[in-house]
């Protein structure tokens, strides 16, 4: 039996993609690694495809049409046979010592028959341009080498939240939950890290550094303008997870609270970067925003609109706006949320 | 990651387990061992295959050794099945004994003729000694050069130029004298005082010596991916790794061959399932005088598994080897051309700190199992003495 599936979706991504499976191949015949060529234009299937053929049982590579990084991770939950999923992408790697200690826990965990829905791993952010690294870790709010629930989890940092490079997730529980990212749609990624949520009821946490977060020089995908180009998609992300969370009653209060705030930053994120725009179109997109979600839970709505960040993103008259924006680049330092 | 470990070995054949395992062991140290297989122990890698027969992926491996060291040191980790490999040459389809010995003798010429050759053997050499196809010739005696000539043509020559790609005047001497004429009627292919199988097979043998909290091992980790030489300093996966290495693997593509590539002989194994309790009368037999392929070894002779109703054999086919993908580099062609080519890799090396090039293919030789363990334990001897030295 396969114990994880590790999913790779590349997109144009032969310049890189080689280092990204190099480090998941020691995971030998308990893993499952799954390249999906998201219709590349360069050598990225080719060289998927040679990796298949030289790893038969190890490495399986899917062809299909475009439909960005949402669609390949669907693809490969769809392919998995691991009973843990794991999404890699391709400009990413793992630290492949780190990764055999997990998949170690993992095969003990099952045999014990205390599998865990969820496990949580370290990130770092490997900064390119400078050599540096910076690591999140989770050791002042979740226990450690030991099966948990929600109730025992402390209070996360923004800059701790749950991001698909720490999470682990049983693969029937994904497939329970649901979760189907759209496509051609970036931020995909907080959906992955939101929705299935309800549905994890065991966690397990290991202080190791798994997953390298590979930061470029020039195209980081985070950066302010560029988001504020893609706005539209920030909205469709955060309806989809109103959508997802709105009517939801969690017994589990942690982890209601930990899914309010999680939203509230999606909602501040969407909110501000229409202030900053200073585009009219984009002002009436965050009302409608906030109006769609008083349409489907009014309950919700309110809980947001008082939170922190819906308070700072929703500060009244123009003067209020640049408050905003200034509370809201101080934030962003402070707990580099995105 | 590099910098949670002391000792980073490239490579998990006998040369890097048992040195891992020693530095680990002995110094203390946090070990990370990467093999670019899939699999642990190298070329010595047995497995058992569908039809549940245990296969030597790389050829047939007996163990066999002199050294007391390394016999006891082994035998930490397995116990052993009594095995004393036997050979046969197919001489146009008689069987004989090689090395050719004494009985081969008595095969192979009328007993009068027999008879007068083995005394003279004797009265030259003295009895259980062991001569090589060289040394035969040099001599005086008719008799002797005759059956030298025999021993050459039949056992000799074909063998070799298939092994080898060449005719034997370009073999060097090392290789030619590894082929004696045994003057005894021990029909054993080894002599030593020491030898068997061990009794799990090889796989597990590694899967002891691996078996140290402070040995970390990852598989499929290619060094020509993940390692970089840059002003004298390792780099393993873009860090600097300042600790200690030993490098087993092929020391030409440790710099991406810039001097071009060492030669070497490759081989081809293919396996045949016969439903059959025995193929043939001993563990290994070879062509010497006809066939494309140089030897059938059948693996139960070897591992003494019973199965009533089925085997496998292995033919081996000797080439050239020349990089492509999935060739392995199996023998090194040692000639002066070869070695110096080697010593211009091998200075590239001696700039770094801490760098070992240890086993066949790093030091571009050929080793049995057990001058290998041998050279493994002594290294570690080194490094474990220097440790306590500081
Ligand atoms: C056909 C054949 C039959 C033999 N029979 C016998 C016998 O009967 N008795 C006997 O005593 N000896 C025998 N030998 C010799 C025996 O195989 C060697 O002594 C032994 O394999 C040497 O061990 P090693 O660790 O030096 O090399 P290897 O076993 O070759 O191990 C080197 C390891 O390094 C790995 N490696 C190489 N490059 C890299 C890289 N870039 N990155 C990561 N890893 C890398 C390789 O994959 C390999 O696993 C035989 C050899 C052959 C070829």
């Amino acid at each position: 039996m396969k114990i994880v599936t590790f999913a790779v979706p590349c997109y144009n991504s032969s310049a890189y993609m080689k280092k990204c499976i190099e480090t998941l191949l020691p995971g030998g015949e308990d893993v499952e690694i799954i390249l999906i060529n998201d219709g590349s234009s360069d050598d990225t299937g080719k060289i998927a495809d040679e990796y298949a053929s030289q790893y038969p049982g190890l490495v399986k590579a899917i062809h299909q049409e475009n439909g960005g990084h949402g669609e390949g991770v669907n693809t490969g939950l769809k392919n998995a046979s691991g009973m843990y999923y794991k999404v890699v992408d391709s400009d990413d790697w793992l630290d492949a010592p780190g990764m055999l200690k997990v998949i170690e826990t993992l095969k003990q965990l099952i045999n014990s028959g205390k599998n865990p829905d969820m496990m949580i791993c370290n990130y770092v952010y490997e900064h390119a341009e400078d050599n540096t690294r910076h690591i999140v870790n989770y050791t002042n709010v979740l226990p450690e080498n030991r099966i948990f629930t929600w109730e025992e989890v402390g209070s996360f940092k923004p800059s701790q939240y749950l991001l698909m490079h720490s999470v682990i997730y049983n693969t029937e529980l994904l497939r329970k939950s649901g979760m189907v990212l759209p496509k051609h749609t970036f931020y995909v990624d907080n959906i992955f890290v939101f929705q299935p949520l309800p549905y994890v009821k065991t966690l397990y946490y290991m202080d190791i550094d798994l997953y390298r977060y590979f930061i470029g020089r020039s195209d980081q995908s985070v950066n302010e303008q560029v988001m504020i180009k893609r706005i539209d998609q920030q909205y469709r992300v955060t309806r989809i997870m109103i959508d997802s969370f709105s009517q939801l009653k969690l017994p589990d209060k942690k982890l209601d609270q930990y899914m309010l705030n999680y939203l509230s930053v999606m909602m501040a994120i969407s909110s501000v970067l229409s202030v900053i725009s200073g585009l009219k179109e984009n002002l009436e997109k965050k009302a409608e925003l906030w109006s769609y979600l008083k349409s489907k839970d009014e309950k919700l709505y309110i809980r947001l609109r008082y939170h922190l960040l819906g308070r700072i993103s929703n500060l009244p008259g123009r003067a209020g706006r640049k408050l905003t924006v200034y509370l809201y680049r101080l934030l962003r330092r402070k707990y580099k949320f995105n | 990651m590099s910098s949670a470990y002391d000792c980073l070995v490239i490579g998990c054949g006998f040369a890097g387990a048992v040195i891992g395992r020693e530095l680990a062991e002995r110094a203390g140290k946090k070990v990370l061992i990467i093999e670019k297989r899939s699999h642990i122990g190298g070329n010595a890698y047995d497995f058992t295959n569908n039809d549940g027969i245990l296969l030597h992926k790389y050829g047939p491996h007996i163990f066999h050794t002199n050294f007391k060291r390394v016999f006891d040191y082994l035998s930490r980790f397995t116990q052993w099945r009594d095995y004393s490999h036997e050979v046969l040459a197919n001489v146009y389809g008689r069987l004989i004994p090689v090395p050719f010995n004494l009985n081969s003798l008595y095969m192979t010429f009328e007993p009068h003729k027999a008879k007068k050759v083995e005394e003279k053997l004797i009265f030259t050499f003295g009895l259980n000694k062991k001569v090589t196809i060289g040394e035969l010739k040099a001599q005086t005696d008719d008799d002797l050069v005759e059956l030298a000539d025999y021993v050459y043509k039949n056992i000799f020559l074909y063998y070799t130029q298939k092994q080898w790609g060449t005719s034997p005047e370009h073999v060097d001497p090392s290789v030619t004298a590894r082929v004696p004429i045994l003057i005894s009627h021990d029909n054993r292919y080894f002599q030593d005082t020491y030898q068997g199988m061990p009794a799990n097979g090889y796989t597990s043998l590694f899967e002891n010596i691996l078996n140290h909290p402070d040995i970390t091992l990852l598989l499929n980790y290619d060094a020509v991916s993940h390692i970089k030489m840059k002003d004298d300093k390792v780099f393993l996966d873009d860090e600097e790794f300042t600790g200690t290495i030993i490098y087993t693997g092929a020391i030409d593509e440790l710099f991406s061959c810039c001097f071009g590539p060492l030669p070497y002989r490759t081989l081809d194994f293919e396996f045949e399932t016969h439903d059959v309790e025995w193929y043939q009368e001993k563990g290994t037999i070879n062509y010497t005088v006809d066939m494309p392929y140089t030897r059938i070894t059948e693996f139960k002779h070897l591992t003494g598994q019973v199965l009533s109703n089925r085997t496998v054999i292995m033919k081996e086919y000797p080439g050239e080897y020349t990089g492509k993908n999935g060739q392995i580099p199996y023998y090194a062609i040692l000639n002066n051309k070869n070695v110096e080519l080697y010593q211009k890799y091998k200075q590239r090396t001696d700039s770094l700190n801490d760098f070992h090039l240890l086993g066949r293919l790093a030091e571009y030789k050929y080793y049995n199992m057990d001058a290998i363990v041998e050279r493994a334990l002594a290294l570690a001897d080194q490094l474990c003495c220097k440790e306590g030295k500081e």
